[in-house]
């Protein structure tokens, strides 16, 4: 969504969330492979081999997904922003932002009661308490009001007619 | 009233450049927002909520692995092996280049599930390629951007994925439901560019020695084995979608670092951190999609989409009809894997009430929304495939008009000839 499109990592922040990601990706699979071997070859399955990937997914999720502001995997379609005078897409990219600022703040305040109402559960496989998995997004949100708020500052910084919209992403998933 | 400022709110912020997760978002955001003035407030802790429960899914957590295990297959080199492959089988007979596309983008499908990474993933290969003979350059994207969508219908589909999580099918089932329309796509599409080759004289190939040949494929197959495996592991009952998905890792692992010795340990780890960029994405989509699914469900949509279905007709054909006629409307607007998610949950059931196989009924939306990427204003593989090759999304569009006829014709053999779909899941699975 912003102006920029970065391909790589830049600067501390990003590069601690890229690895991070990389580091749950990896954990993920070194999981859910763990999981499979001690079933198949030894028949004994850890207690926790759905719970914990799980739990590992979520964080992986809300903690990295900040990021893909500026690197860009999320669909869009730029093609009526794109046949708009710079103004009216700085209007609007300059909206969107704020917007989507407004929706995080929401998820943010309204995750605490569900953190409240959680924290007398336990994860019985790990006997954590239940609550962790409602902690991400709080967390996540942080990460993604720095990402949108960073776009909006670089938005401003940049004068209308340099003003790149972005394009379809090619390695976009679904 | 909050269902059409909903569905108005989300047209208009993904017409606008929104991404699509934080369109889906948004607006359930302040539909949310506008209940609260209504007699019937929906809570926003249920907005918050359901973000995190949407993805809290053993099953989904196949989605990740397997876009982990493309990327690793696509950084390893086995794109361009898949094409070779395809080009040593194809190259020489008519249709040349453009049938090459046809069957890699088929080979290549078994590698990561998604329409849009097959035609990102071929087209950056055979584009400048295909230019470079001479092919012009709307028809060879047109011809790549079509070509991909049968991706979504080869195992493994993150489409089916989604689908089987969402109301409760059986993901093997869907995945083997899906091979026979596949190969339906793939057979219909090569006939139609093998015609359209031959009528505007588009060059072939120079035939290659036999023992080159024979090199080429043997190098090819290898990737093949991954997708091949997950569907075997999974119609066998060994492994669940999500254990399928990291023996699938774990071969392109191998793969990558042993035989074909083109990973090093930095690219791996950071093909993990974008594989987990783009897992991200699709888990926002997700998690957003399911808020936006809440309040339907809160706005009892789906009794209203049933109970005025139903009044029209209770045949199946006609519901069919029905059915494949709204998702092409909103495949015009809106991203497969949101219309998946809200709308499977609502017409599965109906569906299923008039004897209609879910099985058969996912393999029908997944085509259905297949013919929504190659066409505007939100046709994913027309803008991915445009990028690549420089040229304008309404050309590649014209170029693409032949196939897309012919997805529709094939859209409706699938809808109307259920045994496509359920023949071999029945024969390998029973019923």
């Amino acid at each position: 969504m912003s102006a920029d499109q970065q391909t790589k990592p830049q600067g501390p922040i990003d590069h601690l969330i890229f690895y991070f990601g990389a580091a749950g990706m990896l954990g993920v699979f070194g999981l859910v492979f763990y999981g499979v071997v001690m079933r198949f070859v030894f028949s004994k399955p850890p207690l926790w081999s759905v719970d914990l990937p799980n739990l590992a997914f979520i964080w992986l999720v809300f903690v990295t997904v900040g990021l893909t502001t500026p690197m860009g995997p999320q669909i869009r379609v730029v093609f009526f922003l794109e046949r708009m005078p710079a103004r009216v897409q700085r209007f609007l990219l300059v909206a969107s932002h704020v917007a989507i600022l407004v929706m995080i703040a929401a998820f943010f305040w309204f995750s605490i009661p569900i953190i409240e109402l959680s924290s007398g559960d336990t994860v019985l496989s790990l006997g954590w308490n239940g609550s962790i998995y409602y902690y991400a997004l709080p967390v996540g949100c942080v990460v993604m009001a720095y990402y949108q708020i960073k776009a909006l500052i670089l938005l401003f910084r940049q004068s209308p007619d340099d003003m790149d919209v972005g394009h379809s992403k090619p390695d976009a998933p679904l | 009233m909050i269902l059409f400022t909903l569905v108005a709110l989300l047209i208009l912020f993904i017409l606008s450049g929104l991404e699509v997760a934080w369109a889906i978002g948004l607006a359930a955001f302040i539909c949310i927002a506008q209940s609260q003035l209504t007699d019937n407030p929906q809570p926003f802790v249920v907005f918050a909520h359901e973000m995190t429960a949407g993805i809290n899914s053993f099953t989904l957590l196949s989605v990740p692995l397997f876009i982990f295990a493309g990327e690793l297959l696509t950084l390893s080199g086995a794109t361009k092996r898949l094409v070779d492959l395809a080009s040593a089988m194809v190259g020489h007979l008519n249709g040349g280049l453009a049938n090459v596309a046809v069957t890699a983008n088929f080979v290549v499908s078994g590698m990561s599930g998604s329409a849009m990474a097959d035609a990102a993933a071929t087209g950056s290969v055979l584009v400048p390629e295909m230019k470079r003979r001479g092919y012009p350059v709307d028809y060879a994207c047109a011809v790549i951007a079509c070509a991909a969508t049968v991706g979504p219908l080869v195992p493994p589909s993150l489409l089916f994925i989604v689908l089987g999580a969402s109301v409760n099918i059986s993901v093997g089932r869907l995945f083997l439901a899906g091979i026979v329309p596949a190969f339906c796509v793939f057979l219909s599409m090569y006939a139609l560019t093998w015609y359209i080759a031959r009528k505007r004289g588009l060059p072939k190939e120079p035939k290659l020695p036999g023992r080159q040949r024979i090199c080429m494929i043997v190098r090819g197959l290898p990737p093949l084995a991954a997708p091949a495996f997950v569907v075997a592991s999974m119609v066998m009952g060994i492994a669940t979608p999500t254990e399928a998905a990291s023996i699938a890792v774990f071969y392109t692992l191998i793969l990558g670092c042993v035989f074909y010795r083109t990973l090093t340990l930095r690219m791996v780890i950071e093909c993990a951190g974008r594989s987990a960029l783009v897992a991200a994405a699709v888990m926002l989509t997700v998690a957003t999609s399911q808020i936006f699914s809440a309040l339907v469900v809160h706005e009892q949509f789906g009794d209203m989409l049933t109970s005025g279905m139903l009044s029209l007709s209770r045949d199946p054909a006609v519901l069919l009809l029905m059915v494949n006629l709204i998702l092409l409307m909103l495949g015009m607007f809106m991203e497969p894997l949101p219309i998946v998610l809200v709308l499977a949950p609502l017409l599965v059931p109906m569906m299923q009430s008039v004897g209609v196989d879910p099985v058969h009924l996912g393999v029908t939306m997944v085509l259905n929304l297949m013919v929504g990427l190659i066409h505007p204003p939100v046709g994913m593989n027309l803008f991915v495939v445009s990028a690549i090759g420089r040229v304008e999304v309404m050309q590649v569009f014209f170029q693409a008009i032949p196939y897309m006829i012919l997805l529709l014709f094939l859209l409706v053999g699938v809808t109307y000839v259920p045994q496509l779909s359920l023949w071999l899941p029945n024969l390998i699975m029973g019923h």
